[in-house]
């Protein structure tokens, strides 16, 4: 008989509920009379045969101790679907987990900011002072672009109000700088300040000297201040 | 709502009663032990996070079934690429080729005969691999099948004829 195309996904599908009855019949027909069609049947049916004892196989598996240590370390683990008791509320530390990584970076940019600010600052001190020691103050007041960066300086420092052993430092070496050589200018400060004058930060601040900077220390800033003619960090009047 | 330390406890009680059955059906999908014992691992990892979606009027056994398999038929669909991409890489795949050895007359009737049937269905494709073990080895039905692989049952019929024909061709082939 003539192999039917139509016929062979009929013939492997063989197992019950498979086909339907006129299906079924047909197939039945067709091997009567087809001899390669009867032998793939017959192979099927025993391919189906020697398949049965698995579907009995395994049936009693032992539990397995590691398999059940490792999904219950998974379980025990905090997880927002797991162990949050109003069922994926934890959003707070998905939050973190997010703006973990964002705040160091900003943190990391602050630094290198406020490092950069710093280096600056010191490089413009670094000019005033060179300057006021080779210039003095009444060149300086002829050059307005240099004195701006001056005042910059100045603005640099902690304001007046909040003196310390370290802005006095600076202070007292923008003081010998503007008194030049003959140190003129600096017996004047000492004569017009004169605890202030003998405070010297590099060998430490004590608490008399420290009352010293926050009295005379604080008025002498604020003097300096005017003499530069200091108005705001990004400004300076003109003298 | 209970302590989750509470939820841990049953949920032990829970995979100490359930796994050597889950485990017996990996066993019989996959044929492969270490595959197997990760398939019931992930399942019961998915037991626990979607356990709310458990309907209690329902055997707990059909709803672990559904997920097993599911895993399972994940796990060959992996095994399949990772396959694929081995070979595209020029490499050996680690699939043993069966080997036809002794009278097969008398195989059939052996326990060696399914193994290596069940063999040949590893070079199946996925969907055509997953459903001749559920249908042939699993013994679901039909609709069963449907539902498990997220197919209509016409579709089962296509795959499954596609299947045990390229099984039979291949077990004749290795018969000579």
């Amino acid at each position: 008989m003539k192999r039917d195309d139509h016929i062979d996904p009929l013939l492997h599908l063989y197992r019950a509920g498979e086909l339907s009855a006129a299906e079924q019949a047909r197939v039945e027909e067709h091997v009567k009379n087809c001899v390669r069609c009867a032998e793939i049947q017959q192979r099927l049916l025993r391919m189906d045969v020697s398949l049965a004892p698995m579907r009995v196989a395994h049936t009693e598996e032992r539990a397995d101790e590691s398999l059940i240590a490792a999904v219950m370390q998974d379980v025990r683990k905090p997880s927002r679907l797991v162990d949050s008791p109003a069922g994926g509320e934890d959003w707070l530390g998905a939050l973190l987990g997010w703006a973990r990584p964002s705040f160091a970076a900003f943190a990391l940019g602050l630094a290198l900011l406020l490092a950069y600010q710093q280096s600056r600052d010191a490089m413009k001190l670094a000019k005033l002072e060179q300057h006021l020691h080779t210039r003095g103050v009444a060149e300086l007041a002829r050059r307005p672009a240099e004195l701006s960066s001056a005042g910059e300086a100045l603005a640099s420092l902690p304001r007046a109000a909040a003196i310390g052993s370290e802005s006095y430092g600076l202070l007292r070496s923008l003081v010998r700088g503007i008194g030049g050589t003959d140190d003129s200018f600096f017996k004047r400060f000492a004569s017009r300040y004169p605890n202030l004058a003998r405070v010297n930060p590099d060998d430490g601040i004590d608490e008399r000297e420290q009352l010293i900077l926050n009295t005379e220390g604080r008025a002498f800033a604020r003097e300096l201040e005017q003499l530069f003619q200091y108005q705001s960090p990004t400004g300076v009047r003109q003298p | 709502m209970k302590e989750p330390e509470t939820n841990s406890a049953n949920f032990e009680r829970l995979l100490r009663t359930h796994q050597p059955f889950a485990l017996a059906v990996a066993l019989r999908i996959l044929r492969n032990r270490t595959g197997a014992l990760e398939v019931v691992q992930d399942s019961f990892i998915r037991v626990w996070k979607n356990f709310e979606r458990y309907d209690p009027q329902k055997p707990f056994t059909t709803w672990l079934y559904t997920i097993v398999v599911r895993c399972c038929y994940d796990r060959i669909k992996m095994e399949r690429r990772r396959t694929a991409l081995h070979r595209l890489m020029g490499g050996d795949t680690d699939d043993p080729e069966p080997q036809a050895d002794g009278n097969p007359a008398t195989e059939f009737e052996s326990k060696e005969a399914a193994e290596r049937i069940v063999s040949l269905a590893r070079r199946l494709p996925p969907k055509q691999r997953m459903v001749f073990l559920l249908r042939d080895v699993e013994d679901c039905s039909m609709e069963k099948v449907a539902e498990l692989v997220g197919i209509s049952v016409n579709s089962v019929k296509v795959n499954l004829f596609y299947a045990r024909r390229a099984i039979r061709i291949a077990y004749e082939a290795l018969e000579g």
